[in-house]
């Protein structure tokens, strides 16, 4: 009886958490599942109210957002300074990271702290002065000043997760390579990266993510020439109702290169979450 | 690294001491930019409701993701289809979020014509309560996934002998919760407090998008301050200022965070 009991109870509590997990799995991604409706309405019913539910779907908007509003040139810029960023994050990382690994102790406070600085001073406190030097050296509103600045404000958190990660090599490894004729470079070239994998992949998502979502930094820094995608899109006319399709069409834009990259590296940004946290 | 880092903290700082716009030599002000600042009550109240919004969002935000954490972690099918979909709100670019967000609650927009049709007229951006609560609202909306998901993550890396040692002691499930699982989760939820403080603290891109700050005054956080006065009153000096006070304010507060963590690295285990 008694056991009978504890089952019943057992699936009534099961039978709870999936429901209150489903009503923010609604609350999650209702938004996001709206605007993409709103993206492939006509303009009419895109904001006609009631809402309206069977629509012919249409990609007019995806059309004009990208051959009439010249969408591209956002998206290059985008993926400059994405791919730029995290090219020279992940390569410096790698190198300071490993040196640190082998350092142990109180390094990781400090490193851990300046990774912390760099996330808790306000983004405006570097923007201010890198703003004022790159109107003074003509670096303003260039891709090269973006990707500088956002490797700054990157490099001590991906030198902290890559360091966590070498940490778990044990030495011997390096050592015994080194026993067989590697120098330092290149037991750390052919021993120790090509085992890091997934470390490497963990802290470039970060890096990507980072770069990709700026908003702030691109906003003060560009002007015409590398605005990337995020301003671009918050400066497209969001006030003119006749714009909500187009601009629906550029926010999925936006968001699906980072879902599909995202979602199918998924296992590989929970690691770098708990490496993140938890361990020294 | 350091010097990436320090060179422009030293500059800003350098700065605030000037009168300083494009095209015009800087002038020596000594305080003046400080006294203009904190004379200034749009600070003050820029300042007021940057930490009215940390305390409002801050403990709904853990309570909210732990929560979730805990349901994550009993139930045994679909995790990967909840994960992925908690996942979408924290990887989608944050512009895309709140534009997203925004025009649900717009004049014409789903929520508020909801709203309406149940008698309730709400005027999401007029009205100074509303505006607030809609940011408010979005930062915990935002800030739930990576909290779930570092607990979650540390839940799953709990060794099973202390809770099963619990089970057969007879404890309920929310003392499991209490007595065994909230001090192993301990150091996560210290490092979540730290970011989370952080990260309200900055908060900027919401602002700038949903309200721009309005109605009146009423959301405009210290960031947002910083930033119209540097790029729309071109007063660089003074906003300097403003961000090195802002930094004073960060630092109390992160102090003692800080210290923590350099206890539990250093000090304690490894």
């Amino acid at each position: 009886m008694r056991s009978a009991n504890v089952r019943s109870s057992r699936a009534l509590f099961a039978a709870i958490a999936y429901a209150l997990l489903t009503v923010w799995l609604f609350i999650a991604v209702f938004p996001f599942v709206w605007t993409f409706l709103t993206s492939i309405k006509e303009v009419v019913d895109a904001f006609s109210l009631p809402p309206v539910w069977i629509f012919k779907p249409t990609i007019a908007a995806y059309q004009q957002l990208w051959i009439e509003e010249g969408f591209s040139r956002y998206l290059i810029n985008s993926a400059i300074v994405t791919f730029g960023t995290v090219f020279i994050s992940i390569g410096i990382g790698c190198f300071a990271g490993y040196g640190l690994a082998r350092y142990r102790r109180a390094a990781g406070f400090w490193i851990l702290f300046a990774a912390f600085v760099f996330r808790a001073l306000p983004r405006l406190t570097f923007l201010l002065p890198y703003y004022y030097l790159a109107r003074l050296t003509g670096l303003y509103d260039t891709h090269l000043l973006l990707i500088l600045v956002l490797v700054a404000i990157n490099q001590p958190f991906t030198i902290w997760m890559l360091r966590s990660f070498f940490q778990e090599i044990p030495d011997s490894l390096e050592e015994s390579a080194m026993v067989d004729g590697c120098n330092r470079f290149q037991a750390f070239w052919y021993v120790i990266v090509p085992i890091m994998g997934p470390g490497i992949v963990t802290a470039s998502i970060f890096s990507m993510l980072l770069a990709y979502n700026e908003f702030l930094v691109p906003l003060t820094l560009t002007a015409t020439n590398a605005v990337p995608m995020p301003v671009a899109i918050s400066q497209f006319g969001a006030e003119d109702l006749r714009y909500l399709s187009i601009s629906a069409a550029g926010a999925i834009s936006i968001a699906i290169p980072m879902v599909v990259i995202v979602l199918y590296l998924q296992r590989f940004l929970i690691k770098g979450l708990t490496a993140g946290s938890v361990k020294g | 690294m350091t010097l990436l880092m320090l060179l422009p903290l030293c500059t800003t700082v350098y700065l605030s001491f000037f009168n300083f716009n494009f095209g015009v030599a800087p002038q020596f002000v000594g305080w003046l930019n400080y006294t203009r600042i904190l004379e200034d009550s749009r600070f003050w109240s820029a300042l007021g409701f940057t930490l009215f919004y940390m305390l409002m969002s801050i403990p709904v935000q853990i309570v909210l993701g732990f929560g979730l954490a805990l349901l994550l972690n009993e139930i045994v099918g679909f995790k990967k289809l909840f994960i992925s979909a908690y996942l979408i709100p924290y990887i989608v670019t944050p512009v895309v979020g709140t534009l997203a967000v925004s025009w649900l609650f717009k004049d014409r927009g789903l929520i508020t014509w909801i709203l309406e049709n149940l008698g309730l007229n709400v005027q999401w951006y007029a009205d100074i309560v509303a505006a607030r609560g809609l940011l408010i609202g979005y930062g915990i909306w935002g800030a739930v996934p990576f909290i779930m998901l570092m607990l979650y993550a540390g839940l799953q890396a709990m060794p099973t002998d202390p809770l099963e040692a619990a089970v057969m002691d007879g404890a309920t499930w929310w003392q499991r919760v209490r007595f065994v699982m909230m001090p192993y989760l301990r150091p996560i939820f210290v490092f979540i407090m730290m970011v989370n403080i952080m990260d309200a603290y900055r908060l900027f891109d919401s602002v700038a998008i949903m309200t721009q700050g309005g109605p009146g005054n009423a959301t405009a956080t210290i960031m947002y301050y910083t930033y119209s006065v540097a790029f729309q009153e071109q007063l660089f000096g003074r906003a300097s200022a403003s961000v090195i006070l802002a930094v004073m304010v960060i630092m109390v507060l992160l102090y003692p965070f800080l210290r923590q963590t350099y206890v539990d690295i250093v000090g304690g285990k490894r």
